[in-house]
């Protein structure tokens, strides 16, 4: 009996946390045109800032990973499929697979949580603390439209961008080591990577940057807003925000990987088995 | 509203909570032109309900019982969206400042005008320069909150409260900088936006504060310095443990 109150609990408990990011979700979006008689300047001006903070400062770490994972995807898949004989079309198909559909979304994820989301739960926490929201309150101004909706479209650009960037550094990474290896035409290697791009390929990557992307710095958000009168429960929200953040982008990749293998390639891949 | 409706108005006996404890207000309207400190009734000489009362005041925590009334409106049964209009026609200035850490002094004194100034940048700019003049802000204006002691950012947080010229002003407290009989600059500053005329000023004081010896009461229309620090007066409102 304890056990199955203890499950009900958890699944009631689970629920009403998804019902209260859609709820997040939906207030950010209404407060754009419920307080579009306010002045735009400082909204924009926070949406900027966000994009500064999330995308414009992670270039440089999401371009060093970016570089190590276009060359260990060559690398790896020259030697362990012996790509070297079958030549330039596989290469292509390995640099479009595993990165730019599965890797990018992913690890930009991982790097995007671990700076942006940790940072912007901590800083809502913090000014929950101080009673810097319920200044704002005070001032008649929604902390929701001030602080969420710009560090969620903020982010979720900056999401985009970095994916966007991943993608490019990688595939010149893993052009630069194919060369070094098999001299591969350049002309050869994009076409290869191109063709292998199919539209439902973008389209699964559109949705994961931005389901992705959106629960991630909803999560965040949340769980910033959420933290009570004490400090301490600052680093509690950061730690779930940056743990259900990850859990959360994990699912959707997954989801739409699975989805994408189910519906699209499964002739292509699994032939007559599907 | 008409000229001579009261800016503040408390009826049916408000009641709220600080902590565990429950005080009330009694009925009360407060008109443009008024200064009025609401102080505890001393009862109690541990718990300090100031700020809950000035916060009830402003609409940011209901009362458990009672209505109160700013601008003839009822803040605690409005749609959100004119309980955020309402708020923007107040200035409320927290008890330790409050200002966003994530901007400099002179981004939060402007913050109220950038939102709810529907005015250009240039005379954005002008009002908030002005502000900083006024307020002696000048020098920290580009500084973070925490890099400046706590009496500068009471003062911006003061001028970010004043820089739409609210018709109201709520004081969650006064800050122990200003008790040398009104000679500091935030004081005099305040004192000569209530010589206006057409503003309420409400302070939320704590007796506990002895030091603040100083008072400005309206008492029969007529605005009282009060410097006796051995009672409260009795036309100063008070508020009781429930």
């Amino acid at each position: 009996m304890d056990v199955l109150q203890k499950v009900g609990r958890r699944g009631i408990g689970f629920v009403s946390y998804l019902f209260m990011l859609f709820a997040l979700l939906y207030l950010s979006i209404k407060v754009i045109w419920t307080n579009r008689d306010l002045g735009q300047r400082d909204f924009f001006k926070q949406v900027f800032l966000q994009i500064y903070f999330t995308g414009v400062q992670a270039i440089m770490p999401v371009t060093i990973v970016a570089l190590a994972v276009g060359a260990f995807a060559i690398i790896s898949g020259m030697g362990g499929a012996g790509l070297i004989v079958t030549g330039a079309d596989n290469i292509g198909q390995i640099v479009t697979v595993v990165v730019i559909r599965e890797i990018a979304p992913l690890l930009t994820g991982g790097i995007v949580i671990v700076r942006s989301a940790t940072a912007i739960s901590a800083e809502l926490g913090g000014m929950r603390v101080q009673r810097e929201i319920e200044a704002l309150e005070a001032m008649g101004i929604s902390p929701v439209r001030q602080l969420l909706t710009p560090r969620i479209f903020g982010g979720l650009i900056s999401f985009g961008g970095l994916n966007v960037l991943f993608d490019a550094v990688a595939l010149v990474c893993g052009f630069a080591i194919s060369q070094a290896v098999v001299s591969i035409p350049a002309e050869l290697f994009f076409k290869s990577v191109f063709s292998a791009v199919t539209p439902v390929d973008l389209v699964g990557l559109l949705i994961k940057i931005m389901v992705g992307g959106v629960g991630i710095f909803l999560i965040a958000c949340y769980h910033g807003m959420a933290v009570g009168r004490s400090s301490t429960e600052v680093p509690v929200a950061v730690s779930r925000a940056s743990l259900n953040a990850l859990v959360f982008l994990l699912t959707v990749d997954l989801t739409v990987s699975f989805t994408l293998l189910l519906y699209h390639d499964a002739d292509k891949y699994l032939g007559g088995m599907m | 509203m008409t000229e001579s409706a009261p800016i503040l108005r408390l009826t049916d006996g408000v009641r709220f909570a600080s902590g565990r404890n429950l005080y009330s207000v009694a009925p009360l309207r407060c008109f443009a032109g008024q200064w009025v400190a609401f102080v505890p009734s001393g009862e109690d000489p541990v718990t300090d309900p100031s700020g809950a009362l000035a916060r009830t005041l402003v609409t940011l925590s209901p009362p458990e019982r009672g209505t109160v009334e700013l601008f003839e409106l009822d803040g605690y049964h409005i749609a959100y969206r004119d309980v955020q209009r309402l708020r923007s026609r107040l200035g409320f200035v927290q008890g330790f400042g409050g200002l966003l850490s994530n901007r400099t002094i002179r981004e939060n004194v402007a913050l109220p005008a950038a939102v709810h100034g529907k005015i250009q940048l240039a005379e954005e700019q002008q009002l908030v320069s002005d502000a900083m003049k006024v307020f002696k802000l000048e020098t920290v204006q580009d500084l973070h909150p925490h890099l400046v002691d706590g009496y500068t950012r009471w003062r911006a947080c003061l001028a970010r409260a004043l820089i739409l010229t609210p018709k109201l002003v709520v004081l969650e407290g006064i800050g122990d900088w200003e008790m040398d009989k009104g000679q500091g600059i935030a004081w005099k500053r305040l004192l000569g936006y209530h010589q206006r005329g057409d503003n309420l000023i409400c302070v939320c004081a704590s007796r506990r504060n002895e030091g603040f010896q100083s008072w400005f009461v309206e008492n029969g229309g007529t605005l009282v310095e009060y410097t006796d620090k051995t009672g409260t007066p009795s036309f100063i409102p008070k508020f009781e443990g429930a």
